[in-house]
């Protein structure tokens, strides 16, 4: 069964590719064609209508900006086999570029990405450094939305990192990435996000089950959850928890459809077609 | 003979740690680092280390500018007696060629940072790495910040584990209390040595080289503070703990000469 697109289940949180250097870490190499075809299989399999793609954020770029240049490239064709199913685009910048990376923000954005993603415990800077304020800035300039990963315990990519970005940036959209791995994590993004209303998280790689689920909608209403599978290049997935967990949080069938696909298609303005 | 030799000078900004150095367009500013925090007083030596954070815009020819600004600050006899250079692992088969490269240039070994390089330190990959610069002679030093996951010592452990016939030196480990715990608990391998980068524990001093033995222990500052008064301050306690005149000397600069196989004969400058 293929979901109809436009409407239904919205993950927000595909990677594209591989990870290097983090022990057990997903994916693995294809080509694009058959990469589409197996996501396409994963997404139908669990009734996901459409996502928006990112890359995998620990790849090996000896060229530098070409090499980051070339990876979101890969985005791009990715999306051009299905536009329909992917009709956004998150790419990547590297921090450790400096500032030189502005060039690579502008180019996606010309190239009709919708935002910029980070991993920065893989990325080697902190999520605060002063690259990353320049990056949003013109990311902000441009309507670019910002999705950083804040894995529990991650350091460089911590909640209070991610709301001095936040609170700089009001206009700017965020989403905050596998923050619900662990429950201190979560209390501190959730106090993160009451205090700053244009942060939002996602429920990938979460360990909290529906209680998760249903903190986030306590504290911060139904608006500022978004799914996300956490899908990875030629990825085998026989269990969608976080989709499940969704199902099972007790919430109304305009919450769970708001959290399920609603939310991340209006952050992405895609709702208007 | 020298009176101390510091193994992790390494360049930093003291009042940014996560300062990114261009060193191909902005030298001066590393060269004005070195110079306002190298040894002073003449008896003093140094294993210069890269900075951590260096931008990368360029991939491997920023890479290897890093690496040839590091080991150009060698001088015979002077304060800098020697260097480690720094390889991305992400880079793969380029970070194995510049291993072989500044192995070729004299670089007495490398320096890894799982944090900043983006990787953790028990991959496989970083194994495989500190096996290929152990075999071209070089060194591996690694960087373990308090509270990284990426650098965890946990993880250190783990690589030193994959990696059992060869030194491992990790760096900055000492100013935290808890990897002190950690380590005096006894876990780790044997083939670990640890420097006193950020060292503010001086209660815990003898009880750290009582478990490890005063050759796993060697003087480093981490850069950032002038080694002069460092080195001062760690004679003083280890004397004060009541270590003999040999281990002293061993944490203070022997063990960083048979470990990293330095000449130190040459009189300073």
């Amino acid at each position: 069964m293929t979901a109809p697109a436009n409407a239904g289940i919205f993950d927000i949180h595909q990677h594209v590719g591989k990870l290097i250097g983090i022990p057990g870490s997903g994916g693995a190499d294809a080509t694009l064609e058959k990469d589409v075809k197996v996501r396409l299989a994963f997404m139908d399999a669990f009734g996901i209508a459409q996502a928006a793609l990112m890359p995998g954020h620990s790849y090996s770029s000896p060229a530098g900006l070409a090499d980051t240049r070339a990876l979101n490239d890969t985005l791009l064709a990715c999306q051009a086999l299905a536009p329909d199913r992917f009709p956004a685009i998150i790419g990547t910048v590297e921090p450790r570029h400096g500032l030189k990376s502005i060039a690579e923000v502008e180019r996606l954005h010309a190239a009709g990405a919708a935002g910029i993603s980070w991993h920065h415990r893989m990325q080697g800077l902190p999520m605060d450094h002063p690259v990353m304020f320049a990056l949003v800035e013109r990311m902000d300039a441009l309507g670019l939305i910002a999705m950083a990963h804040c894995y529990a315990n991650g350091d460089f990519e911590a909640p209070w990192r991610l709301r001095r970005l936040a609170e700089r940036f009001p206009r700017t959209t965020f989403i905050a990435l596998d923050a619900q791995t662990s429950p201190e994590n979560l209390d501190q993004i959730l106090g993160a996000a009451e205090a700053v209303p244009n942060l939002h998280l996602d429920l990938t790689s979460t360990v909290l089950g529906v209680a998760g689920i249903r903190a986030c909608v306590e504290r911060l209403g139904p608006t500022r959850l978004v799914f996300g599978s956490n899908y990875y290049s030629m990825g085998v997935r026989t269990e969608l928890e976080e989709l499940e967990l969704l199902h099972a949080a007790g919430l109304s069938d305009a919450d769970t459809a708001m959290i399920g696909g609603g939310n991340a298609r209006r952050l992405l303005g895609l709702d208007a077609s | 003979m020298p009176d101390y030799i510091d193994v992790s000078a390494r360049i930093v900004d003291p009042s940014d740690e996560y300062r990114l150095f261009d060193l191909t367009a902005d030298p001066q500013a590393a060269l004005a680092i070195i110079a306002d925090l190298g040894p002073r007083q003449g008896g003093g030596r140094c294993v210069l280390a890269p900075p951590t954070y260096y931008q990368l815009a360029s991939g491997v020819e920023d890479l290897r500018c890093v690496n040839d600004f590091v080991l150009a600050q060698r001088k015979p006899g002077g304060a800098v007696c020697a260097a480690f250079g720094v390889a991305e692992p992400k880079y793969q088969d380029a970070a194995i060629a510049e291993l072989a490269r500044i192995a070729a240039l004299g670089a007495r070994g490398v320096v890894w940072s799982a944090r900043a390089q983006g990787v953790f330190a028990d991959d496989a990959l970083m194994a495989d790495l500190c096996h290929r610069a152990h075999d071209l002679g070089l060194v591996s030093m690694l960087r373990a910040t308090p509270y990284s996951a990426n650098e965890a010592l946990t993880r250190i452990w783990g690589l030193a584990r994959r990696c059992p016939d060869m030194p491992l030196i990790v760096s900055g480990a000492l100013m935290s209390y808890d990897y002190a715990q950690a380590i005096l608990s006894g876990q780790g391998g044997d083939n670990l040595l640890y420097d006193t980068a950020g060292w503010g524990l001086a209660s815990a001093l003898p009880h750290v080289v009582s478990a490890l033995g005063a050759g796993r222990v060697l003087f480093g500052t981490g850069g950032g503070s002038p080694p002069d008064e460092a080195a001062a301050g760690l004679r003083k306690a280890l004397q004060g703990a009541g270590l003999p005149g040999g281990a002293v000397d061993d944490i203070l600069w022997r063990n960083a000469v048979r470990v990293l196989g330095l000449d130190v004969t040459e009189p300073a400058q």
